[in-house]
């Protein structure tokens, strides 16, 4: 394996789904080449600062208070969405 | 033992719990506050709309993902619909390589899971944003909400090999967009 041919390899490498014998094959070139193991580091690095984004970060006020009208004024007003 | 029903959902719970969620996603897939602010208002009154039909929390995650997405969607097509009526043509960015050029750099990284701190949010933000838009909604998808191939598929009408090379792809940009932030200092 060269270097060209580990890098469309990577996202199956990553979450496990190749098989055995190709895996070990990554494995191998990984633990010789400086390049493709710094490939590898921060490929997986990127994965994981993309999981840990905030995914319900507070509403803008103003968004907040635009929703809870918007709300308000769909239920009728007879409902206060609080 | 019969299992008792779910309780219903209030607009207040609602709001409270998947107001931000919606705004989130949203605000990563359209890259503009607006745009997600438009989508989060439309999403979360036709989900209080239909909220007679909801049955749990799980059940009503999954199809505001999915409203969601075609929200931000549709309103991503009328904007490209009116550019391209403005400008005569339309743009289709594709990522032409994959592979880094040149060398690459060890990146000073702890091997397990990232705390961020919140300008490191606002970076990853920023290079999410810097994606192609077919690039954006995939690695968003997978990769910020944690979605499965197959569910993404389904959401943006692709195959799993096409959602799976569109995101090696964003995950590609992605890292070289990061790198000059992540990369370890040169030894002296």
């Amino acid at each position: 394996m060269n270097c060209d041919e580990l890098e469309p390899l990577l996202l199956e490498f990553v979450s496990g789904e190749l098989v055995i014998a190709v895996r070990e094959t990554v494995d191998v070139h990984v633990t010789g080449c400086a390049h493709c193991e710094a490939l590898l580091i921060s490929y997986r690095h990127t994965v994981r600062v993309a999981a840990a984004l905030p995914k319900c970060a507070a509403l803008p006020a103003a968004l907040e208070a635009r929703l809870r009208k918007a709300l308000a004024d769909q239920m009728g007003e007879g409902e206060d969405c609080r | 033992m019969v299992a008792p029903l779910p309780e219903k959902l209030t607009p207040e719970q609602v709001f409270r719990e998947h107001a931000p969620r919606i705004y989130n996603l949203a605000r990563r897939m359209l890259g503009n506050d607006a745009d997600a602010e438009d989508v989060t208002q439309d999403v979360l009154l036709q989900v209080v709309r239909k909220l007679d039909t909801f049955r749990g929390d799980a059940q009503l995650t999954t199809w505001l993902h999915r409203v969601t997405v075609n929200a931000a969607l549709a309103l991503r097509q009328k904007r490209a619909n009116r550019q391209k009526h403005e400008a005569g043509e339309a743009v289709d960015e594709v990522l032409d390589r994959a592979a880094p050029t040149g060398t690459v750099k060890r990146w000073d990284v702890p091997p397990d899971e990232p705390v961020l701190a919140a300008e490191q949010h606002e970076l990853i933000d920023r290079a999410i944003g810097e994606l192609p838009d077919m690039y954006r909604d995939v690695f968003v998808l997978a990769d910020v909400q944690g979605l499965d191939n197959a569910e993404i598929g389904e959401l943006l009408n692709l195959s799993v090999p096409a959602v799976k090379s569109r995101l090696h792809r964003a995950r590609m940009r992605m890292r070289d967009l990061l790198a000059p932030h992540f990369e370890a200092e040169d030894a002296p």
